[in-house]
């Protein structure tokens, strides 16, 4: 994705800016190529002082930015290129980038959905916005816009994995599951092993599914997101320590990968390395400013710091945002009363039980006594 | 990369909960202890008379090598079967091993330890196959005399043979349960089976008694009470319940996993914050109000009343006196679970007005 969110062509009437302009423009552009985001930032940001309605060269510090993390500051640059020229799909399809991996589904899908209307051939935007639409379980959109295109590309992967994929849970099974087999039948390859992979962790079968990634990795170890998806299995069946490296090797790969940010912070807050885990939080957080599991792996962290008014103020204010939060209940409940507030202990405990008691009702056939009382 | 996007959104949500719920790491029990465990237990015994009673208690014998494991002993050959699959562990010399058999193919591997007391409800084997180790997929009962599916191994038949035989122990596993019933089992995240001593001892519980020993030599001039030296009598009720729940679950470990089930009876810290004369500062409801850790907990209910008592007699304004009886109260408010599959029955540490076929409170 980092790639794809790199670099935008750059056509201005370049002849009618000065020089110096034009090689601010060019330096920047290579220094954003050979990676120095930095520099190119700077550059752009320069530059906009001078031409501040440039609208590609708004684009363009925006995809830098993205490149370093810094999403919201991104997002703003993206805006401002698209009021300036509403036209501008890459600018577009590059602020759905940054709203998809900040985990924005839904603001991605909307801008996505303007880029493929914009671009119906833009194989990127067209597989991004199917797979939104599946993260929003919109199964029947994805089937809406993938089914036209399946016949086009009979041999595309992630074509027929989406496609089939939501064929299935729409419960058209056998339309699924021929587009499924097709992708089954290219044997041993890296991107069979990780469907696979995935299918397995979906029926929680978590050591097929550690042993598929495994596979896949060794036929192609840049393979994006398997080192990720590899950690995962690798936590469920235990091997914490194998999970790690797979999650740093995911890291290498992807240094604001949101998963592997999370997940080794919370190893490294078990492990009571309190400093590197507020680093990988602080990272997941930039990729997804004000996400829960981020807010309230930090506030556990300030327990841990034995601040623990700051982390009381900090769970207060998540079970206020979300509500159903049951951990940050827990959490609350346990800080309450560390804090010698036995009453509000109290009353989140008894929150706690009111929302295990709604989950379990929502589980058919749990609720009632699984034993009897003697 | 877009293949797999959704699965990882999704498991991003699931993992954060398994792992604030899960305990990968009881950093209590991760004692860089020096010394050896038994030599500290004898040298504790000196001086503390709870030393001298611990040892002859389940928890002192959590775990038992296979050359000290009575129930292998006593029973040179056990049998069993679960579906297709037929079990055998024999007894060969001062050592056991465990087979299983599909009627044509027979997998056997030495076993190592038993976990849990000879003299406690059960005993699950911890064997071990080309350097790795196994948990036993049939486990000892007392109610059985006999072997029966380890519990928490699935209710499903194994799928193959290998699987019959039992579980392969990740690394996390080994920190787990030798963390628990063994003694400096681990330090940090490493496993230190060569430092481990079977079951729970003094400074399984007790940091730094390898200082307070020292400093209690002969003319040390050290401390007699080094920094960090855990000492239970002044926690509260809540920080007890919560130091306990290391191994015997607390209530945050199992609130957060949300499966308010049955299993849940064998976690007794977390049950009792359940019940509803739990006060986190009250020490009469504390796990040390009832059992001491040095001695064997009596399974006499008569032998509770006086801690009930304390408060229901008159000692707490809110507690009630009951109107039933004011002896063997935990026969009634604290009633035997019979954990399917677990061949025990659990007093359920929930404390509470026990209703005529009322459902199991999760």
């Amino acid at each position: 994705m980092r790639k794809l969110s790199f670099i935008l062509l750059l056509i201005l009437p370049l002849a009618a800016l000065a020089q110096s302009a034009q090689e601010l423009v060019q330096d920047a552009q290579q220094k954003q190529r050979s990676g120095d985001l930095e520099g190119a930032a700077a550059e752009y940001r320069q530059f906009l002082q001078m031409h501040p309605e440039a609208a590609a060269i708004h684009s363009n510090l925006g995809a830098a930015l993205a490149g370093l993390g810094r999403f919201e500051e991104a997002i703003a640059e993206y805006r401002i290129a698209l009021e300036q020229s509403p036209s501008l799909v890459e600018a577009r399809l590059n602020l759905a980038l940054c709203y998809y991996k900040m985990g924005r589904i839904e603001e991605a899908a909307k801008e996505l959905e303007k880029v493929h209307t914009e671009k119906p051939a833009n194989r990127q935007a067209l597989l991004l916005l199917a797979d939104c639409y599946m993260q929003l379980g919109r199964e029947n959109e994805v089937i809406r816009i993938l089914e036209p295109e399946a016949p086009k590309s009979p041999d595309d992967p992630a074509i027929a994995y989406l496609l089939g994929t939501a064929l299935i849970r729409q419960k058209r099974v056998a339309e699924g599951q021929v587009l499924v087999d097709r992708i089954l039948r290219n044997g041993d390859s890296a991107e069979a092993h990780l469907m696979l992979g995935t299918a397995k962790m979906g029926v929680q079968d978590y050591a097929g599914a550690r042993d598929e990634f495994a596979k896949a990795i060794a036929l192609n170890s840049d393979l994006p997101d398997a080192h990720v998806l590899y950690a995962n299995a690798l936590m469920f069946t235990g091997d914490s320590d194998l999970s790690a490296k797979e999650f740093k090797a995911g890291l290498q790969q992807d240094p604001y990968n949101f998963e592997a940010n999370l997940q080794l912070g919370a190893m490294a807050k078990q492990e009571q390395n309190y400093a590197q885990a507020r680093k990988y939080f602080e990272r997941a957080g930039e990729t997804r400013p004000g996400d829960p599991g981020v807010q309230y792996q930090l506030a556990l962290l300030a327990v841990e710091d034995g601040t623990l008014d700051k982390a009381r103020e900090m769970l207060e204010a998540l079970v206020k945002e979300s509500p159903q939060f049951l951990e940050a209940h827990v959490s609350l409940a346990q800080v309450y009363f560390r804090l010698k507030r036995t009453d509000d202990g109290k009353r989140e405990r008894a929150i706690v039980l009111r929302l295990t008691a709604e989950a379990q009702a929502r589980q058919p056939g749990v609720k009632q006594n699984e034993g009897k009382v003697q | 990369m877009i293949l797999v996007r959704y699965f990882a959104a999704q498991l991003t949500r699931q993992l954060v909960i398994i792992r604030l719920g899960g305990k990968l790491v009881a950093p209590l029990l991760y004692l860089a202890a020096s010394m050896a465990g038994s030599q500290g237990q004898a040298s504790c015994a000196k001086c503390h008379a709870e030393a001298r009673s611990q040892p002859s208690t389940n928890m002192a014998r959590a775990l038992e090598s296979v050359e000290d494991c009575r129930i292998l002993t006593d029973h040179p050959l056990l049998t069993g079967s679960f579906g297709r699959y037929s079990y055998r562990i024999e007894r060969k010399g001062d050592q056991s091993v465990y087979s299983v058999s599909d009627g044509g193919t027979t997998i056997s591997m030495p076993v190592r330890w038993a976990m849990g007391a000879s003299s406690a409800m059960g005993q699950t084997y911890i064997l071990e196959k080309d350097g790795q180790l196994y948990e036993s997929r049939m486990s000892w009962f007392r109610e059985l005399n006999g072997l029966g599916p380890t519990l928490g191994g699935g209710n499903a038949l194994p799928a193959d043979l290998g699987e019959a035989a039992g579980r392969l122990m990740s690394h996390d596993d080994k920190l787990h349960c030798f963390g628990c019933h063994a003694t400096n089992a681990a330090a940090g995240r490493e496993f230190t089976p060569d430092r481990m001593t079977p079951g729970v001892q003094c400074e399984h519980c007790h940091q730094a008694t390898a200082a307070h020993l020292a400093a209690m030599a002969r003319n040390s001039g050290l401390p007699a009470v080094p920094p960090g030296l855990t000492s239970l009598q002044n926690m509260s009720t809540e920080q007890v319940s919560n130091f306990c729940g290391q191994c015997h679950r607390t209530w945050a470990e199992i609130a957060m996993q949300a499966r308010p089930t049955i299993a849940n009876v064998r976690f007794q810290p977390y049950r009792l914050t359940e019940s509803k004369c739990y006060d986190p500062d009250d020490a009469r409801i504390s796990c040390l109000a009832c059992h001491d850790p040095h001695t064997e907990a009596s399974a006499k209910p008569v032998d509770y009343d006086a801690k009930c008592q304390a408060c229901h007699g008159g000692g707490k304004a809110e507690a009630k006196a009951c109107p039933v009886s004011k002896s063997q109260c935990v026969s009634c408010h604290m009633p035997k679970i019979d954990l399917p599959g677990a061949h025990y029955k659990f007093s359920d540490h929930r404390i509470r007005i026990v209703k005529p076929n009322e459902p199991y409170p999760g």
